[in-house]
């Protein structure tokens, strides 16, 4: 079955139609010929809500961006891997052999270009992992094309990219999860509800630790390997010089030209799950931020590899957010933290008036102890949505059903605000003040400039 | 604090307030407070501060100083003084309090408005900034009791008002008070003459030292017998400003400057406070000169001007993959340059001449990403050329795009023409981001060009724009253009239209909708349409949803139950459900989802209906929203079909666990009694899935059953709901069970109890234990270690002489696997024993227990080690026990090794312990590992362990 192709305008609009990396018609035909010659596959809307799963009626998912999980889908027989799309060949290439070898046939295609992914018809949702700068990028355009999408954290660059992002998900009623995938876990869950009925009486204090940043010496400026279409790498961020650190995984978390610092890149997760369990997932948010960053004086990373942030809300509930020690991937070095900066325990830690509760990936842990054997039960005012059990089912379900998942792009939008908000205070060395539900800081113009970042052109949102 | 800590707090010092490059100390949440004032005074220059800082150095050994505790005390901002920026006294509270923490031996702890009975009780120090809202003569005593006993007080400025009460006897205890028509105060400049004493060493006394606060003249009181530390020049005369005496066994210090907010992030003033606060407690005058520039307002040294200076030099060569050291200079000037600062217009000036150098293209991206924060129309015209360049095009987009003003955007607008394709694009989208209406005459020519990309862009930036004028381009251009300008041109007009709508063109926008929304459109903008239409239509959105929910086009509705779930609580979703016997099945799975969702009582009857649905995925749903909307009459209906074996069973469970009806769980207590064997199980598991506690009574009677699934099922109830008082029945149960199920069933409700209630739960089963049978035993002993402390430990013992085996067994279980250390007396003594057949398990705990606490002092561990050496008979517990060893990091530990490395057939595990604590223990013990290292290095069959021993000591050699 041939499907017209229509270009969605994302990719009509701001790809250089004529450069190496456009939508040619040749190319254009290379990909219908490519759909010409698979099975017949429609998406798995057509055919209505809550079908089985024949292999017609499942999923049918694509990958923008090999980055981090996108094998999840491979393990669940309701999705369906139809393509891939990074922009290194190499890894291109392994991960076409990979989806082969899982089916067992030759049917997932190959793209340099997210924009062709975009425009098969037979998608019916996209894994992004791509680096954090194209995030917003090809969330819109997805969402443009009616794709549901599965973003890895954190949503955004900038308060304005998130904004988008909410409007054109919103816009256009496609299903988001957020990749913030402890709010799939029991325990940490278990915790929250602790805290949000009350059983620890009125929270007042969140203590939270996520993995200290990195620094690097100064790289050596390199040849663009074979394979590697660096100007698509480089996409909507700043024109560089190349070297492959740039391109390494949890390396270019520490460089602000693709991201906020580690302090997002991993943070967020600490950040998504701390404001769940304070009850301020949306539309509060907090009402100032100091924060306080130490920036390498030199070397490639240019992101704070240490920090104090301390956040406060409308309600008197105050957030002490530091970073630990700890490898967790990358190349740099880590430096200990200069006295008398504390370093809070991995994870969060949540201070009521009548008791504490602590919270981190399968694990919750309480004072009094006894909290940990009670049941949650209907009388509760607060149960939280219990997915199921992992991020990936979940994402499907909510696609089948047409249902939000439980990290929404809203609270996506939210949690990724929250490390924006520390970054720019970071950035000017001083305390900010955040109307939440105008999302505009207050008294601070340069502050509210720093809510946006312009693409490098072509590309746009 | 210990060592560690204080030994990197030291550091720190050294570091922050040491080095001379920082202008000021900066600790999180203590930069100097927001200038909230006109006319602040200039920041101190770090040189003056550190001569009078050195003139009391700190004390030489900070660890042997005697513990400070501080109160602090404010009050809420006085009506007299509400505008910000003066007599803040909870902002200096808040801040000093922090502050004053970070000194090593320094506590502090808040005070409103006077201290507590137990602050002046506590306090060493007493310090008290406000109006002094609670001063009578009755609140004299607790100065003069807290004075008589040694305590310190200080008084700031105007905290020693007295108001219309008791001003003598204020005036007696401070020297002065504030509080007649004749006090005077002169809010200025401040200049304080300081007198010599030991609170003003290193203070200039040949001139005056200048603040901009406020002083007090003709105050009530007498000074006689009080020692002035400072003076102003009044019209009055000479007033003093500062003074201090003792006071029987304590002191008083009182210090008038501290009207305004900057005063106390003046490095001076906080030099004058902290040492009149240090005399007053009798404490080392330095003691805490370290915290006099965090955080405070220092200026920028010469030093500090090299290193920008530095910086802005390096920058122009600076590269992508190699940039400039210490860029980060830049940042910090900028953050701390105010707008509207000739300091921030130096700044901004600097970077634009990066702009319009031969600097790197790394620089001039450097220098545009901090003017998208600072730059104004001034820089503008060095950026309006750079956007044609195609290297830093981008850059100056991003400059231009914070700029506020017509400046940025005429530069936007004029650069247009001038660029190449790509370069267009990029600023056709700054133009759209910044909503240029006067862009749109630019941008309209381009839609109808031959370049699909520009065509696009410019289409996308018209969306964003937004205004009737290119809302009307934008549906004049679709008319002709081709499938794919047309689909994005679509997507622009939704944007627009969405603009639209908020201002005065709502029926512009309306038309816009309804043509998108019926037209032959793609899903996504089908969507969205219909949801523009329900935007501008709102009077008609029942019966736009109505429609989507009922009709055949599965997009819209997706998009109507997406919509309904966001409506607000109180908009009633009754109209859908009215009409849900004539939706189609898909409508009413999202009918029902959407009842779920909200919890809405109106959803009820509809899912009541829908359980009986020949469609299973609407029964499912029916099902989920019978448990959000159902109520107390459900509740048996659900229980019945749960018990069942129908297709249904799992969700009606589901539903009946989730019943949110407060007197849901009463339906089901009652029903206990009368219920069937099966339904009777359901009802219990139902009550123990919605967490009734208050249930428990009530499923006691049931532990007696005849038959054991019921008796197991309402043990398992028991389990989760009951709490130490229901211990003796499940108690009495297991005593008396012959059924292995609820056995189990009993035994783990004990357990489960035990963990919720512990300690609470401790007496009733050290009581049980000296009553029930041999049975009941084990299961307590097995429990106890879970409780812990000595009496649970007192009752192991007695269960270890017992005369029953089993329960002598489980004893000996609970005493292996005691949470502390308290039962290893007893493991020893039955390691001693020879006879005991728990010998080798004795030795083996009190191993395990020894061993198992990485920060328990290595000496202890090994004398307790010492203990057992003896007792080992076998190679396998000698094994053992240098595995314990092993795990000790003391030198005594490798003496002992020592011995089995002799022993060829421990002499493998030895050498394994000994490369274990020499790595660990390092060069402090090289006099006796190294001879041992070389020994296991020539012995050691472990080629793992020789390689480790030949490592430690070629490192051993390198670094002597």
């Amino acid at each position: 079955m041939l499907h017209a192709f229509k270009r969605n305008s994302i990719s009509a609009a701001k790809g250089p139609a004529r450069t190496a990396g456009a939508i040619t018609r040749r190319r254009f035909m290379r990909t219908m010929l490519l759909g010409a010659a698979a099975p017949m596959i429609v998406p798995a809307r057509v055919l209505g809500r809550g079908g089985a799963t024949a292999p017609s009626n499942r999923i049918n998912v694509a990958a923008l961006g090999l980055g981090f999980g996108w094998r999840m889908f491979l393990g669940h027989e309701q999705t369906q891997f139809r393509a891939v799309c990074d922009v290194q060949a190499d890894r291109l290439a392994r991960a076409k052999r990979t989806v082969d070898a899982h089916y067992e046939n030759k049917d997932c295609s190959t793209h340099g270009d997210f924009r062709e992914v975009l425009a098969r018809r037979d998608i019916d949702a996209v894994y992004i992992a791509s680096p954090d700068h194209w995030h917003s990028l090809m969330t819109i355009a997805a969402a443009q094309a009616g794709k549901h999408v599965y973003c890895q954290k954190p949503l955004t660059r900038t308060i304005a990219e998130g904004q988008a992002v909410v409007e054109a998900v919103r816009r256009h009623g496609i299903v988001f999860q957020h990749g913030t995938q402890q709010r799939h876990d029991a325990a940490m869950l278990f915790g929250c509800e602790l805290v949000r009925n009350g059983y620890i009486g009125k929270l007042k204090h969140v203590r939270i630790a996520s993995p200290a940043g990195l620094t690097c010496a100064p790289q050596p400026t390199e040849p663009v390997p074979a394979g590697l279409d660096w100007d698509r790498w480089l996409g909507p961020a700043p024109w560089s010089d190349f070297t492959p650190l740039r391109i390494r995984a949890h390396c270019w978390y520490h460089i602000s030209d693709y991201t906020m610092g580690y302090f997002a890149g991993w943070g967020v997760h600490h950040a998504d799950s701390a404001q769940q369990a304070s009850g301020l997932d949306h539309p509060d948010g907090p009402i100032t931020v100091e924060a306080d960053g130490i920036f390498p004086t030199g070397g490639l990373y240019d992101r704070p590899y240490r920090w104090q942030m301390h956040f406060s809300f409308a309600n008197g509930l105050t957030w002490h957010w530091t970073d630990c020690s700890g490898n967790w991937g990358g190349i740099g070095e880590q430096t200990p933290p200069p006295a008398p900066w504390p370093q809070h325990r991995m994870g969060i830690t949540l201070e009521g008036t009548e008791g504490t509760v602590f919270i981190w990936r399968g694990r919750v842990e309480a004072d009094p102890p006894s909290l940990l054997h009670l049941r949650i039960g209907p009388r509760d005012k607060v149960r939280l949505v219990r997915p199921n059990g992992e991020n990936i089912p979940d994402f499907i379900e909510c696609i089948r059903r047409n249902h939000p998942t439980c990290a929404p792009v809203e609270i996506a939008h939210r949690s990724t605000t929250l490390c924006s908000l520390a970054a720019i205070a970071m950035q000017l060395r001083r305390k900010v003040v955040w109307d939440p539900r105008g999302e505009a800081f207050m008294g601070d113009e340069d502050a509210n400039r720093l809510r946006s970042r312009a693409m490098r052109e072509p590309w746009m949102i | 604090m210990n060592k560690t800590l204080y030994l990197c707090w030291r550091l720190f010092l050294l570091v922050a307030v040491g080095f001379p490059f920082l202008a000021a100390t900066r600790v999180a949440g203590l930069e100097p407070a927001p200038i909230m004032a006109p006319n602040p005074p200039d920041p101190r220059p770090r040189g003056e501060i550190e001569a009078m800082l050195e003139a009391v150095p700190p004390p030489a050994n900070s660890e042997a100083l005697s513990p400070l505790h501080v109160v602090l005390c404010a009050a809420e901002k006085d009506r007299a003084h509400m505008r910000p920026g003066v007599h803040d006294y909870p902002l200096w509270r808040e801040r000093w309090t922090r502050l004053l923490s970070l000194a090593p031996g320094v506590t502090t702890e808040p005070a409103d408005r006077w201290p507590t009975r137990d602050q002046w009780a506590r306090a060493d120090v007493v310090i008290s900034f406000h109006n002094n809202p609670a001063w009578n003569a009755a609140r004299g005593p607790d100065i003069d009791a807290f004075l008589a006993r040694g305590g310190g007080l200080v008084f700031l400025h105007y905290a020693i008002r007295a108001g219309n009460a008791d001003r003598a006897a204020l005036a007696q205890r401070l020297g002065h008070a504030w509080g007649e028509a004749g006090n005077v105060f002169r809010i200025g400049p401040t200049p304080l003459q300081f007198k010599p004493h030991a609170i003003t060493a290193g203070f200039p006394l040949d001139r005056t030292v200048s603040f901009i606060d406020e002083t007090y003249s003709r105050m009530i009181g007498d000074l006689g017998g009080w020692t002035v530390l400072a003076t102003s020049a009044e019209p009055s005369g000479d007033e003093p400003q500062v003074w201090l005496r003792e006071a029987g066994r304590g002191r008083v210090f009182v210090c008038i400057p501290g009207h305004s907010t900057w005063t106390f992030d003046d490095p001076i003033y906080r030099l004058l406070v902290f040492r009149g606060l240090l005399w007053t407690a009798r404490q080392p005058l330095g003691r805490l000169n370290e915290l006099v520039t965090v955080g405070a307002r220092v200026a920028l040294e010469p030093s500090d001007s090299t290193r920008l200076e530095a910086a802005f030099s390096r920058l122009r060569t600076s590269d992508w993959n190699r940039p400039a050291e210490d860029l980060i200079a830049i940042d910090e000037a900028i953050a701390t340059a105010a707008p509207g600062t000739p300091a921030r217009r130096e700044l901004e000036s600097r970077l634009a001449e990066i702009l319009g150098s031969h600097a790197s293209v790394a620089a001039r991206q450097f220098a545009c990403a901090r003017l998208a924060v600072i730059g104004t129309r001034l820089v503008v015209p060095s950026l309006g050329p750079l956007l044609a360049h195609p290297e830093v095009s981008h850059a100056a987009r991003l400059a231009l795009e914070g700029i506020p003003g017509d400046e940025a955007l005429a530069a936007l607008r004029n650069g247009l023409p001038r660029a190449e394709r790509t370069q267009k694009i990029g600023i056709i989208h700054s133009l759209g981001e910044r909503g240029d209406p006067a862009a749109v005459g630019v941008l309209q020519p381009l839609l109808d060009g031959e370049d699909f990309g520009l065509a696009s862009a410019a289409a996308m930036a018209m969306g964003q724009i937004g205004t009737r004028r290119a809302a009307e381009a934008l549906e004049e251009v679709g008319k002709s253009a081709g499938p794919d300008l047309k689909s994005v041109v679509a997507q622009s007009r939704l944007v627009a239209a969405e603009h639209l709508m908020r201002g005065e063109e709502r029926a512009v926008a309306r038309r816009i909708f309804r043509e998108i929304c019926s037209a032959d459109s793609d899903r996504p903008l089908r969507v969205a349409a219909w949801q523009g239409r329900l935007r501008t239509e709102s009077d008609q959105a029942t019966e736009l949803i109505q429609a989507a929910l009922a009709g055949s086009d599965d997009a819209l509705r997706d998009a109507a139950e997406q919509e309904l779930l966001k409506w607000p609580a109180s908009e009633s979703i009754a109209p859908f459900l009215r009409r849900f016997g004539t939706l189609p099945p898909a409508g009413q799975i999202a009918v029902l989802d959407i009842a779920a969702a909200r919890a809405e009582p109106a959803g009820r009857e509809a899912a009541l209906g829908a359980c009986a649905s020949p469609e299973p995925r609407v029964r499912d749903a029916a099902f989920r929203a019978l448990g959000a909307t159902g109520t107390a009459d459900d509740a048996l209906s659900l229980a019945r079909l749960a018990a069942g074996t129908g297709n249904d069973s799992s969700a009606a469970r589901l539903a009946l666990a989730n019943l949110p009806d407060a007197k849901v769980d009463r339906r089901l207590i009652e029903a206990l009694d009368t219920a069937t064997a099966s339904l009777r199980i359901e009802l219990l598991a139902a009550l123990s899935a919605r967490a009734a506690y208050e249930a428990a009574p009530s499923v006691i009677p049931f532990l007696q059953s005849n038959a054991p699934e019921t008796t197991a099922a309402a043990l398992t109830a028991l389990g989760a709901l009951g709490n130490e008082e229901h211990l003796p029945a499940v108690l009495a149960t297991l005593g008396s069970a012959s059924d292995g199920t609820v056995q189990r069933a009993a035994e783990k409700a004990l357990g489960t109890i035990v963990l919720r209630t512990r300690p609470r739960c401790t007496g009733v089963l050290l009581s049980e234990l000296r009553n029930d049978g041999d049975a009941v035993r084990v299961s307590i002993l097995r429990l106890l270690p879970a409780l812990g402390g000595a009496d649970a430990l007192a009752a192991v013992r007695r269960g270890h002489a017992h005369p029953d085996a089993a329960v002598r067994a489980a004893a000996f279980r609970a005493l292996a696997g005691w949470p502390d250390d308290s039962a290893l007396p007893d493991l020893l003594e039955i390691a001693q024993d020879e006879s005991s057949g728990d010998r080798l398990d004795a030795l083996r705990s009190y191993l395990r227990i020894v061993t198992r606490d990485p920060g328990a002092n290595p000496d202890t561990q090994f004398s307790r080690l010492e203990k057992v050496t003896p007792l080992v008979r076998t190679a396998d517990e000698t094994a053992m026990l240098i595995s314990s060893y092993g795990q000790i990091t003391a030198p005594a530990s490798l003496q002992r090794l020592a011995v089995y490395l002799e022993d060829p057939a421990q002499a493998d595990a030895a050498g394994a312990a000994i490369v274990r604590i020499a790595a660990t223990l390092g060069p402090s013990s090289a006099d006796l590992s190294l001879p041992l290292l070389r020994q296991v290095a020539a012995i050691s069959r472990e080629p793992a362990v020789r390689q480790r021993a030949l490592d430690l000591l070629a490192g051993a050699k390198a670094n002597p």
